[in-house]
């Protein structure tokens, strides 16, 4: 699972039809530190709060799919929380 | 399975009911040596690791599926599932290795 940052939504019309009604939010992934880590992605959204501006965590892979209700969704990443708060010991980071 | 260290934790009230109750950790995934590998990840603990640890989890969704309990739905694939003690290996030289990661930071 990867830290994330919402940064928008998207809208879909023409979508395939297990993704109706599914909420599609762009996420920058982040590295603990904070900083950026790759391109954004586009991600479902598990747990049905999350919005704009919020820390969150997803997760890849069959799994992302499986956040959602419906199984065999097309997904490759899926939020499945929203970081309350996060603790990153910079002592215990190997060199 | 792979070594990682345990570099922190995450605290999350709004997420999937799969997660109700489970403890995550932020781990950085290490060579046996203890040096950076990949990018960090979330994991989920079921063995009480703590920060400063060096660990094994593995990131198998069947796996974890199964030592969580969970319906073969459950959107979970990282678990931490054992706490090193110690870690004896040959490198690429033939050398061998023999290492005590400390259980604290």
């Amino acid at each position: 699972m990867q830290l994330g940052r919402v940064i928008g939504t998207v809208v879909a019309t023409q979508k395939h039809e297990a993704l109706q009604g599914v909420k599609l939010l762009i996420v920058q992934p982040l590295l603990p530190d904070g900083n950026p880590k790759g391109r954004p992605v586009v991600a479902v959204d598990g747990t049905a709060q999350a919005g704009p501006g919020e820390l969150i965590f997803m997760i890849g892979g069959r799994e992302g799919s499986l956040v959602l209700e419906k199984h065999f969704t097309p997904v490759d990443q899926g939020i499945v929380g929203i970081v309350e708060e996060l603790y990153v010991a910079v002592d215990a980071i190997p060199k | 399975m792979f070594f990682g260290k345990v570099i922190g934790n995450v605290v999350s009230v709004i997420k999937h009911k799969d997660y109700y109750g489970l403890k995550l950790l932020l781990v950085q995934p290490v060579y046996p040596s203890g040096a950076p590998w990949q990018d960090p990840l979330i994991c989920v603990d079921i063995v009480d690791a703590g920060i400063g640890e060096t660990i094994i989890y593995l990131d198998e969704g069947n796996s974890a599926r199964q030592l969580l309990g969970l319906e073969p739905d459950g959107p979970v694939r990282p678990v931490i599932v054992a706490v090193v003690d110690e870690i004896r290996w040959r490198d690429d030289e033939g050398m061998l290795h023999h290492r005590v990661p400390p259980h604290e930071q």
